[in-house]
């Protein structure tokens, strides 16, 4: 167990170096930000001054080394635009992102499962077809058009939900304003998980333990909540974890068009204003947690399936 | 209503509007989203206004939003415009698209940032909306002592929202701490001291200082309409924890204070108690962010939102159309461009530009995409300096295929023209209709449409755009600033464009403080642009902005906000 914790853990380092490192050699590709900040009547010799001063005048590699050695410190750098530490932008902006991530998470997962089951429980009837044709619609939906149908829909002719923001008067209306987002975040998530736990209880379904139990005689109920569902669930759980993490970075779309005061929003931003330190700061970030989720995962699944370890 | 239809028809078919591309693009990129299968979701959001007005009133329907602003003047007054009969709400919400990244005078340099700026600090004066004219604000009235010193007077007892006083040692300061050039490590964005040539500052007693430049500087008093005055106290720069912490948390004397900022969701200004000025009607102010524009029209609809910047032109008429909402347009004073570069061939002659000037065929392009708001311009000054004898350049094909074939110009020759997307109104599809419009008189466009990002970010930085380049610069109003625009020591200025003539007139006239003097070499200088052509002039971008309908607040041609004044 303890090698396979070490393998898994450098796997993880390696990903998140990765990950840096594609995103530097890309934001690199597309110049430099120091344009953008000079004023707009600034020569050409300013330009290269403020450039040399910046630091951006050096080889994009010495940059990167320049990053990580800072970054493991937990220094990611001060925003060119916001001229705040990076760290603290990101960090600000952590708890909105996770409250929409978990709200979509929870509406997917809870709504996923017992559609999945009742879709192949009763196979090609109408509940089936219905059920998985929402699925797949939900699942071509983008993000950005779903989230604009329900503004219209909801905040702009029904006029019961609002349509940005995170709210800051009270529970009640926080909870209203994380509806449409949550909605919006959730579909693709909750239509794949239900298709997945659907497809999962039929393969489990056709198993012959589940005869056996069945000849049994047991009610049917107890045949698949009890047997069937169990190891059904088992490659959906997997799935689950990597969702979360997707959630979390779908959520750039989810938070722009709702106004979401997220991660993902900052990093549009940052993207557009060419603010370098936030892009490379809030990936890595974003990143870091996402491989942590992963392991954890991993780790628990390993301690679960002794097989997983050794493969 | 039938032809109002078929546009809105024709709107929906073109690509969404400005802000629709400008801030979404990319998001809709990552989806695979194409531009047009965008538009058509904004028609779709649009076009249903007609059928089923809104019923609600001012902010009552609205469930669940926290703060109902205008709330108080729920009653819609029927018909009226702007004024009579409005009443003042308490609490203000004006919704941008984006989030200010720093409220720091010096380094901020985005509009929305301004805005901000405007009500927690007082600018040393300011510009009078209709006539656009440099009026006196937090200084009384100024005077040159000689041609190369300047003498202001403060009004006397204003403080800051600290409690120190506004004097001439701030006044001093605030000048010498933009003199510095970088704050921290940031290079300073603010250009006033550059642009006037800032030598020194001195005291002369309490509330008089002069100021004393290395040129004569006409525009010095329209510069200070967008220079703040900041307590020295604050703003020492002392470490980089207190440059950090002014960024976020501003003290001006402005009218109004900073009371909360959450980051990406709202600021939050309340009335200043001690303000020098005329005491605001709207006690709070709150700016929110809201980058997608449907989400901002709802809001403004459901009475959520007093003002929204940034509408598309698609949107202006179910916008007109609403129950509780009306447009507040104004033309402002960015001028939008195609740049010509005078040092390739064949556009060295003067003709050739000209013809390009002939070719475009204006009211199609504002009749399909403007929605008929745009005027073409004559000249590339904003009032009040504008030379009004001058008139736009009619479309006239024949007569530019006629100067093209006396310059010599072949049939089907190949120009490529450079043009960004997602940045100024309909700027991509405003550069295929003229591509088009060139095409028609015999020359060949490539037209090459790159997103803005990329467009500011290399194109623009490698002076060296392609012959045709589509281009929108800022809204100055002194005249000499918009004049600069072409003149060869700009460094925006990729035309290369070269006339002695000009070069030497400029050059007066920046020596030059005489009004009456300044005004008719400023004239001559727009002649001169006018028959050379180093752009072909397009328009004064229009901007359009949804404002409740009881909300007595107009727009203003300087892209400013401010509502201290509302009321008042």
């Amino acid at each position: 167990m303890t090698r396979y914790i070490i393998r898994r853990l450098l796997q993880s380092i390696i990903v998140v170096l990765g990950v840096t490192l594609l995103v530097f050699v890309v934001l690199f590709q597309t110049g430099d930000p120091v344009v953008l900040l000079a004023s707009p009547d600034a020569t050409k010799e300013e330009i290269e001054q403020i450039r040399h001063e910046m630091g951006f005048d050096r080889p994009w590699y010495i940059q990167y080394a320049d990053f990580l050695g800072n970054a493991v410190r937990g220094d990611f750098g001060i925003s060119l635009r916001q001229k705040q530490p990076v760290f603290k932008l990101v960090w600000e902006r952590i708890p909105a992102t996770l409250e929409l991530a978990v709200a979509a998470f929870v509406l997917s997962v809870s709504l996923a499962v017992p559609v999945g089951v009742i879709s192949a429980t009763r196979r090609n009837s109408i509940w089936d077809n219905l059920s998985m044709g929402l699925a797949l619609l939900g699942q071509s939906l983008p993000v950005f058009f779903l989230g604009v149908m329900l503004i219209f829909i909801f905040a702009g002719k029904l006029k019961i939900l609002p349509s940005y923001g995170r709210g800051d008067g009270g529970l009640l209306t926080e909870l209203q304003h994380l509806i449409l987002p949550a909605v919006t975040l959730g579909t693709f998530s909750l239509a794949r998980t239900a298709r997945l736990v659907r497809s999962s209880l039929l393969e489990v379904l056709g198993l012959e333990y589940i005869k056996t139990a069945r000849s049994k005689g047991l009610a049917e109920r107890v045949v698949i909540m009890r047997h069937a569902l169990k190891n059904a669930l088992i490659p959906v759980v997997t799935v689950l974890g990597l969702e979360f993490g997707t959630l979390l970075g779908g959520a750039v779309i989810t938070e722009t068009v709702f106004a979401w005061p997220g991660v993902g929003r900052l990093v549009i931003n940052a993207i557009q204003q060419r603010d370098f330190p936030v892009v490379v700061g809030a990936v890595t970030i974003i990143a870091v947690v996402f491989v942590v989720l992963n392991l954890l995962v991993d780790l628990l699944y390993g301690a679960l399936d002794p097989r997983v370890r050794y493969s | 209503m039938q032809e109002r239809e078929e546009l809105r028809q024709l709107l929906a078919d073109a690509l969404g509007g400005k802000h629709s591309r400008r801030e979404i693009l990319q998001r809709a990129a990552a989806l695979g989203l194409t531009a047009p299968v965008f538009g058509a979701l904004l028609a779709a959001c649009g076009g249903g206004g007609d059928e089923t007005p809104t019923t609600a009133s001012g902010g009552s329907g609205s469930g669940g939003s926290q703060s109902t602003p205008g709330s108080g003047g729920a009653q819609p007054t029927q018909g009226t415009g702007a004024s009579g009969g409005a009443e003042i709400p308490e609490q203000v919400v004006i919704m941008q698209g984006v989030d200010a990244n720093t409220l720091d005078p010096l380094l901020r340099n985005a509009t929305p940032e301004f805005n901000i700026n405007v009500h927690v600090f007082d600018m040393f004066t300011k510009r009078n909306p209709k006539t656009l004219e440099v009026e006196p604000h937090i200084v009384t009235e100024w005077k040159n002592v000689d041609d190369l010193t300047w003498e202001f007077k403060l009004v006397e007892g204003a403080k800051f929202h600290n409690g120190d006083p506004v004097n001439a040692d701030a006044a001093i300061y605030s000048f010498e701490r933009a003199a510095k050039g970088k704050i921290g490590e940031q290079p300073v964005v603010q250009t006033i001291t550059r642009l006037i040539g800032y030598e020194s500052a001195e005291k002369v007693d309490e509330y008089t200082f002069r100021v004393k430049t290395s040129k004569p500087a006409a525009i010095f008093p329209d510069l200070l309409t967008s220079f703040e005055i900041v307590p020295p106290s604050v703003y020492t720069d002392a470490d980089e924890a207190t440059i950090a912490k002014v960024q976020r948390e501003p003290v001006g004397s402005g009218p109004y204070k900073l009371v909360e900022w959450v980051k990406d969701d709202h600021i939050r200004l309340e009335a200043f108690e001690d303000y020098w000025g005329p005491k605001p009607k709207i006690k709070t102010v709150i700016f929110r962010p809201v980058p997608e524009l449907s989400a901002r029209v709802v809001a403004l609809q459901n009475g959520e939102a007093n003002i929204i910047v940034n509408v598309a032109p698609d949107l202006v008429p179910q916008l007109e159309q609403g129950e509780n909402t009306r447009i507040s347009q104004v033309t402002g004073g960015r001028i939008i461009f195609i740049g010509i570069r005078c040092d390739k061939q064949p556009f060295d002659d003067k003709r050739v530009r000209q013809a390009l000037n002939y070719a475009v065929d204006w009211d199609s392009i504002n009749t399909a995409l403007l929605n008929g708001a745009g005027k073409r311009a004559a000249t590339i000054v904003n009032p009040p300096h504008q030379n009004t004898k001058l008139q736009p350049y009619p479309y006239d094909p024949e007569k530019a295929r006629a100067l093209l074939k006396e310059a010599g110009v072949p049939e089907g020759f190949e120009v490529t023209m450079d043009a960004p997307s997602g940045r100024y109104i309909k700027d991509a599809e405003m550069a295929q209709a003229i591509a088009q419009n060139f095409n028609d008189i015999g020359l060949k466009i490539n037209l090459r449409v790159l997103e803005w990002s990329v467009y500011a970010g290399e194109l623009l930085p490698s002076k060296e755009p392609d012959p045709l380049f589509f281009l929108g610069l800022g809204s100055p109003f002194s005249g000499e600033q918009e004049l600069f625009y072409v003149h060869p020591d700009y460094s925006l200025n990729y035309t290369r464009w070269q006339n002695a003539d000009y070069v030497a007139k400029f050059a007066e006239l920046s020596k030059t403080l005489d009004p009456t003097k300044r005004q008719q070499l400023m004239d001559e200088l727009q002649e001169i642009i006018y028959d050379e052509c180093p752009w072909v002039v397009l328009w004064h971008q229009v901007d359009f902005y949804g404002v409740t309908k009881n909300f007595p607040w107009e727009a203003r041609p300087d892209e400013r906000i401010f509502v201290g004044d509302v009321g008042i």
